[in-house]
């Protein structure tokens, strides 16, 4: 019997054990996954969020080489790309913009902001660059989700902020930049752009406020002066600019070199080459575009319909694979100044005076300054007749041309109501509406999934700011 | 700490052994009533304890049995079970009646609980050793074949250590892991293909890459006794959540009293021989080349037609040979027009089939067994080596299992288990790969001669006189495909490396794996009382994977060639902590009470690197690369369960069986992580009834049913958000990798967690009849059952505005119902002549319900434009892709050009499950000599027949032998609206455009999957009752061939495959590696 008791004991014990280690068994602290952090520093966070930025929305090859297809600076020559030349461009082929923007950047940027609430320059950073992201969404798309967005389950329906009502958020963005900024000498990590240097960010943040006060120049004429005032403490030089660099290494490379490396299909535009060429021509040429197959003519574009067999391909300034991609450059800030000056009745010599600048900084930019060239192109623009709308027009033919592969070249279009004077694509697909497409369709993800996105968009109709003409 | 507590425990419990009680001897003999001759083999245990004997080979036994108890159970297979009371004699010889019926057969149910056949309330089907030798398969998996209804095996392909997918009444899970879970002796092990520690997460192997195995062929069907599958939510409720898609619950060999010898041998021993049971039909009549036209290099095979063609070995100038550009591609020559000057012979053409070989598989294994009445071992040792159908294609398996058990006093027993496992594979690439052998081997045109050698020789030196290698030439070309005449360069007939050449994939590329693993397991039975005993039980399940993978410099897929070294760990332990009442408590009612407590962990770890350009040619290691990357992964989570379960019997005629579980896990979040279950079952034996109890006509008639809830958790780490590595992609470009510019980067992931995530629901009915007619010679068995799954979890898209793409939510819905049938009939059973048939057939319907609002389709895997997707209203596993343009009445639009049009949306196109499938296995034997079949036929399901769909496009398939032939497309001219009559050619552009699978419809593609194939047909002899009076005890020579017939309207390679492997995905052949067809010879030997 006393054996009996001691098994019964055993028998108790052990069940003791079993049953009283099952609470802390199911501890449910180890659901949380080894391999994947909760929290993050935002020393992680930027250069994430930076190098997407400029590999999907800023240089995007979504973003940037479909809307530079649209104002001629490319040709598409093959398969989709094709399709994009002849104004083929549906909801679904946004998607990864789209997606890549708001669920990967602008919650990110949301993130940093919120983390940064003791940390100026990071706060700063952050800001600009949301501001900017916000800036590139709107521009393509008008009306977008803002204010009741990254609200994760909490809100699946985010409705979509009138225009007018983003350009504010991105000036109080730029605005809290500008106090931070100016605020702080501290350097912080992570920082892909200015190596985290605020002072850097001043400028581009001030460079900023003046494009994104230019974009409502068709809405309010005051823009133009409000954008020159921007300018003071902007860039000053190319040393300046905001630019990502990508390196020449498996997995860094250039977007849009990773596209012609793997995809091809695209090819200089004949009436962009057409343009440098008659322009001397231009030294940018030689950079902006490779050499053909023709030996004959190395340096030509694809016509339209042109399957672009011996078609220049993109060239060394943006598609090497080191080569950067631009958020805004001094010569941006230099061709403000000069649209500014030249809209707000600023005597012509001085435009001129500043347009030979800004035509002096890209090539700077790019790295083929000619001295001579310049000296020639000074004396050109000085002619008597380049004055009032032809002016005007040679202002934004270089800026055309100086913007090459950058989708602000194609805000300037709309705004300006082509004043650089593309004509259409005259063949284009079945379907398409008169005209060069002016905005991009909302994404098949957000009209799927969200019931506010509005239904009733097709590219050919105007955002906002791009009011058109009486 | 924990675990080693418990241990410090089970040791208390082996320190109590000794002292025995008083006890007295009691000897009989026992004896049938049917020929009153003596037998051998009868368990006796006494009653309430461990304390037991088996008789001798003369039916003589000798027990020393405790005063206190009184009553010995004799028990034996076929024989009725007796329980005798002890008066005052010490001798007891006990007579044992045939059991016709079966009434008192076990089997083995959830939690390792073995409970009568009579008493369930639900169908379970048992598997028995025999059945799986006779199917000789490596896996375990492959031998369910046919052999229960309803239970589904998809080999996906015949290679050696392919994977097989496992599938028991459908599917209850959407995104989870739809196979069964594999309980061995107890304990639930990892059964599922890697990752197997994660059985919520199926792991498909992916469309490219080389075939897993699937982990449940690291068992030796030799040490199996018996494998029951427990199908309905009812017969599952008791595993809990872990077992929602069903159980393999397998029982291996034990050591048996062997009164009078020591120890017992068994020896097994086959031999196996594979070919290729079906290839694509190929064309050989057209050269390699484009527009009619032969063109050296070219990736189609649309050229000329060869019998118009000669063989040149001029140059093209008419020059000498040996400056021919290409000399070194085509061997023979340029083929060139019968009128050519230069031609000579006539053109030769190869069948690349000649690629594949015989396979061999040799599988052996040794068992040794013993015991006494207090103790009983078994130990065998096997080795299983194949070599597969394609060159360099191996699998080796070695086993060594361990098991023993002890009495310790009246009141314990302790046994244990343990099983260690060496499995190594040598994987050759598939699929949808420049690399897969089955690409490159049908892409290649019939004029080309892949055999003449993958590989330039060296003959390229230096200027200072160095010798370079292959290697080293192909690098100094920079790698360009397109560059030519290289020595060392891979001969490919693209004149490049666009597709490897399958030779050299089968002799340079190697993937190599090698897993090791222990199960074991132990266990203490406690016989507390005459009723009342515990039983705990403690199991783990350990296995490492070594991924060794492989690519010379020169292949397509890495061109300058790739390193991977990849290791898994995979922990599972599980413990049992069970107590059961078995009480008369009153004339007619027996109550019997199971309470139980269940704890388990699963752990999973990876880490992965890998290196692309190798810089020393051949030479595979981490450190020969300049560019390597590296990732880990673990998965970590516990769940825990007490469960009970009662079933109350009323003479015995009624029983009601009342089951609960309570589960925990750590997968959801507090709040939401416990969850109970329950089941409720009856089953009444109405041949009890007085008016029907002892006829002869029907002497056994069941009907059941039964109504089960069953939960199933997250899969792990679902219930937050975590930050990763930002893939920086543009769905045009490979984009960027991290580390960037010597940034370490994260991003806020795109998945949301939810920590509301609640367990997936299943509500599962089941009913039926069993019947048993004259004598037990017919058997008929039906089930119908109904699964409902609720509340399944999957990632449902949401706005990208939300700063989410997706979030983890309870949202789909799946109904699955079917019929089941099991007959048995033994026409003959006599003396000499015996005769069996059982027929399983069973017919699955499922339904898509709901998947989450506003979502209407979702990818379960393939490719785009043939997927297999989940889509609302239709079955699970809708084939999804192009169909032609139709009007409202179903007739296909034709174009003005007399060509159907495309559709522009993809639409269903076809289920991948069979409409029904039957199994029909059948013994027949004469004296010694037996011929066994197995029958399996599969009618309906669908499969993407992505190869021939290519080949039509490059021009290699039988199928474009009309090329050039006018048809009239039957259809409704889109712009006229009238019937077409246009005739028109089948050219080139048309198989090159929406009339290929490759580029254009999906649909002439979907083909009917169904087969009728002779599975398995065994002769053997028994030469036992020749060798009686030798030593030898037991000789069995066997003869087995499967899949010796196939049947099928498919066109492609055997219809059993899957390009995914053991994924919920199936239906997928694209270059699928083939299927097999088998003969074996072997033999199992007793001593």
């Amino acid at each position: 019997m006393k054996n009996i008791k001691f098994k019964l004991i055993g028998v108790l014990i052990l069940v003791a054990l079993v049953v009283g280690s099952c609470k802390k068994w199911i501890n449910t602290d180890i659901n949380t996954s080894p391999d994947s952090p909760i929290d993050v520093p935002m020393s992680s966070l930027l250069p994430a969020v930076e190098a997407n930025l400029a590999y999907n929305t800023i240089g995007g090859n979504d973003y940037t080489r479909v809307t530079t297809q649209w104002i001629q600076q490319f040709m598409g020559i093959a398969r989709q790309s094709q399709g994009e030349s002849n104004y083929i461009w549906h909801d679904g082929d946004v998607d990864n913009v789209w997606n890549t923007t708001y669920a990967f950047s602008m919650t990110d940027l949301k993130t940093l902001i919120s983390k940064s609430t003791d940390d100026p320059t990071y706060r700063g950073i952050a800001d600009v660059l949301l501001a900017d992201a916000l800036g590139h969404t709107t521009d393509i798309w008008g009306d977008i989700p803002y204010s009741q967005a990254f609200q994760g389950v909490n809100n699946l329906s985010p409705s979509f902020d009138t225009q007018d009502t983003v350009y504010n958020y991105i000036y109080k963005l730029l605005d809290e930049a500008i106090a931070k900024l100016a605020s702080t000498t501290t350097v912080v990590r992570g920082d892909l752009i200015y190596n985290g240097d605020p002072a850097l960010w001043l400028k581009a943040a001030n460079a900023m406020k003046a494009r994104y006060l230019l974009h409502l120049s068709k809405q309010d004429p005051g823009s133009y002066a409000k954008a020159l005032a921007a300018l003071s403490g902007c860039l000053a030089s190319n040393a300046d600019n905001m630019q990502l660099v990508f390196l020449n290494q498996q997995g860094s490379q250039n977007p849009l070199y990773q596209f012609m490396n793997q995809r091809g299909d695209i090819a200089m535009h004949q009436v962009f080459m057409d343009t440098l060429k008659g322009r001397g021509p231009d030294p940018r040429m030689y950079v902006y575009a490779s050499p053909g197959a023709d030996t004959s003519d190395l340096y030509q574009g694809a016509g339209w319909g042109s399957t672009g067999e011996n078609a220049s391909p993109p060239g060394p300034a943006v598609a090497s694979p080191a080569a950067p991609v631009y958020f805004i450059t001094y010569a941006e800030c230099l061709f403000i100044k000069t649209e500014c000056e030249f809209a707000t009745g600023v005597a012509e010599s001085q435009v001129k005076a500043d347009l030979v600048a800004a035509v002096g900084a890209s090539m700077d930019q790019f790295g083929v300054y000619d001295a001579t060239y310049m000296t020639f192109y000074d004396a050109a623009i000085q002619q008597p007749y380049v004055t009032g709308p032809v002016l005007f027009h040679e202002i934004m033919m270089q800026k055309w041309i100086a913007l090459y592969n950058q989708g602000e070249a194609y805000v300037d279009w709309r705004r300006t109501e082509n004043a650089i004077g593309l004509s259409p694509n005259p063949n284009p697909a079945t379907g398409s509406k008169p005209g060069i497409p002016r905005r991009f369709p909302y994404s098949l993800g957000e009209k799927s999934y969200n019931s506010n996105t509005p239904t009733d968009v097709d590219i050919w109709q105007r955002v906002w700011w791009d009011k058109a003409p009486k | 700490m924990r675990k080693f507590t418990i241990f410090l425990a089970f040791l208390f419990f082996v320190g109590l052994q000794g002292v025995f009680a008083q006890t007295r001897v009691v000897s009989g003999t026992v004896t049938s009533s049917e020929d009153k001759a003596p037998i051998p083999g009868v368990t006796i245990v006494v009653k309430s304890t461990t304390i037991g004997t088996t008789t001798n080979v003369d039916g003589k036994y000798v027990l020393s049995v405790p005063t206190k108890y009184n009553i010995l159970i004799f028990s034996y297979v076929g024989m009725k079970t007796k329980e005798v009371t002890l008066g005052e004699s010490n001798t007891l010889d006990v007579v044992l009646d045939p059991d016709i019926m079966n009434m008192d057969e076990i089997v083995v149910t959830a939690i390792g609980i073995p409970r009568e056949t009579k008493a369930l309330s639900y169908s379970v089907q048992e598997v028995g050793s025999e059945d799986i030798q006779k199917a000789a398969r490596t896996d375990i998996v492959n031998s369910l074949t046919g052999k229960a209804a309803d239970v589904q095996v998809i080999s996906s392909s015949g290679m050696a250590g392919g994977a097989s997918y496992l599938q028991i009444r459908g599917v209850q899970s959407i995104t989870g892991n739809n196979q069964p879970l594999f309980v061995v002796d107890g304990v639930p092990i990892a059964g599922s293909e890697t990752g197997g520690a994660n059985p919520n997460v199926a792991q498909g192997q992916g469309v490219d890459g080389v075939g897993f195995s699937n982990r449940a062929v690291d068992l030796n069907p030799d040490d199996i006794e018996s494998v029951n599958i427990l199908k309905g939510g009812a017969a599952t409720a008791l595993y809990g959540l872990r077992a929602a898609s069903g159980a393999v619950v397998i029982t291996t060999k034990k050591g048996k009293a062997t009164t009078g010898k020591k120890i017992a041998v068994n020896f097994g021993s086959y031999v196996q021989f594979d070919q290729v049971s079906r290839l694509p039909a190929r064309q050989q009549e057209f050269g390699q080349g484009s527009g009619g036209n032969w063109i050296s290099g070219n990736k189609f095979s649309w050229g000329p037609k060869l019998d118009t063609c000669r063989m040149s070995k001029t140059n093209t100038d008419g020059g000498d040979w040996a400056n021919y550009q290409w000399k070194d591609f085509d061997v023979d020559g340029r083929i060139v027009g019968q009128s050519d000057p230069n031609a000579q012979g006539s053109v030769t053409t190869y069948d690349p089939y000649d690629f594949f070989q015989t396979g061999v598989t040799t599988n052996n294994t040794l068992a040794l067994s013993g015991g006494s009445d207090v103790a009983n071992f078994y130990f065998s040792f096997s080795d299983n080596q194949q070599k597969g159908i394609v060159p360099n294609n191996k699998f080796r398996r070695n086993t060594f299992k361990l098991s023993g058990e002890t009495k310790l006093s009246d009141h314990f027993k302790i046994s244990g288990s343990a099983n260690y496992i060496i499995t190594a594979g040598d994987r050759i690439q598939q699929g949808s790969n420049t690399s897969g052998v089955m690409l490159g081997l049908l892409r290649t045109p019939p004029t080309f001669n892949n055999a003449a050698g993958y590989q330039f020789s060296s003959n390229y030196t230096l200027p200072d006189g160095t010798l370079l290698s292959d290697w080293q030439n192909f690098q100094l070309s920079g790698g360009d495909p397109t560059a030519t005449g290289l020595s060392g360069d891979q001969r490919g007939y693209r004149h490049g490396i666009y597709y490897d050449n399958p030779y050299w994939t089968a002799n340079m590329n190697k993937y190599h794996d090698q897993v090791n693993r222990l199960i074991g397991a132990a266990q203490v039975d406690y016989y507390a009382t005459k009723w009342l005993n515990f039983t705990y039980r403690i199991g783990i399940d350990w296995y490492d994977r070594k991924i060794n993978d492989d690519l010379a410099i020169g292949s397509s897929t890495q061109p300058t060639g790739w390193a991977k070294r990849g290791h898994e760990l995979s922990k599972i332990f599980n413990s049992d902590l069970i107590m059961t009442i078995d009480k008369d408590f009153a004339k007619d009612f027996n109550i019997k009470f199971i309470l139980g407590q269940n704890m388990s962990e699963n752990y999973f770890s990876s880490l992965n690197a890998q290196a692309n350009g190798i810089v020393i040619p051949e030479y595979y290691n981490l450190n020969n690369t300049a560019n390597i990357s590296a990732q880990e992964q673990t998965t970590n989570y516990r769940r825990a369960g007490i469960y009970g379960d009662a079933t109350l019997s009323w003479k015995s005629m009624l029983y009601l069986t009342v089951t609960g579980r309570n589960d925990w896990t750590t997968t959801l979040a507090e709040g939401h992580n416990s969850f109970f279950y329950p089941s409720v079952g009856l089953g009444w034996i109405f041949t009890q009834l007085p008016g029907l109890k002892d006829n002869k006509v029907l002497p056994y008639g069941k009907v059941r049913i039964s109504y089960a809830i069953l939960a199933k958790d997250a899969p792990p780490y679902n219930t937050k958000t975590y930050f990763v590595a930002p893939g920086v992609l543009d769905g045009w470009t490979t984009g960027l990798t991290w580390p960037f510019e010597g940034n370490n980067g994260f991003t806020l992931n795109d998945l949301a967690g939810n920590e509301k995530l609640k367990p997936e629901k299943t509500k599962s009915l089941e009913t039926g009849i069993d019947l048993k007619f004259i004598q037990n010679r017919i058997g008929l068995s039906y089930t119908f059952f109904r699964n409902e799954g609720t509340d399944l979890i999957m990632p449902v898209p949401i706005a990208a505005s939300t700063g989410f793409t997706s979030v983890e939510l309870n949202a789909a819905s799946i109904l699955t119902w079917g019929h089941e049938i099991t007959l048995d009939v033994i026409p003959i059973k006599s003396k000499n002549w015996e005769w069996d048939i059982t027929v399983n057939f069973a017919k699955i319907n499922n339904k898509v319900e709901a998947l989450a609002p506003g979502i209407n389709r979702l990818f379960l895997g393939g490719f785009t434009g043939s997927e297999i997707d989940a889509v609302v209203g239709q079955p699970y596993r809708t084939i999804y892709g192009y169909d032609w343009k139709k009007d409202e009445n179903g007739n296909v639009l034709i174009g003005d050009d007399g060509y159907p049009i495309m559709s522009d949306n993809e639409s269903a196109l076809g289920n991948v499950d069979p409409d029904w499938t039957m199994g029909i296995g059948s013994n027949l034997r004469w004296q010694d000599l037996s011929l066994y079949f197995l029958i399996d036929i599969k009618v309906g399901g669908k499969m993407w027949d992505g190869t021939r769909g290519a080949l039509d496009y490059f021009g290699t398939s039988a199928g474009t032998l009309n090329r050039g032939d006018s048809v009239v497309f039957s259809g409704i001219v889109e712009s006229t609206g009238q019937a077409n009559t246009q005739k028109v050619a089948l050219t080139q552009d048309w198989y090159q455009g929406v009339g290929s699978g490759f580029v254009g419809c999906t649909a002439p593609y979907i083909e009917d999957a169904g087969w009728v194939r002779l599975r398995t047909l065994t002769l053997s002899y028994d030469f036992t009752r020749l060798l009686h009076k030798t030593f030898i005890k037991g000789l069995t020579v066997y003869f087995t061939g499967t899949n010796l017939v196939l049947i099928s309207n498919y066109k492609g390679i055997d219809p059993e495959t899957n390009l995914l492997g053991s994924d919920n995905a199936q239906g997928v052949d694209y270059f699928n590696m083939p299927g097999t067809r088998s003969y074996t010879v072997g033999l199992t030997l007793a001593l």
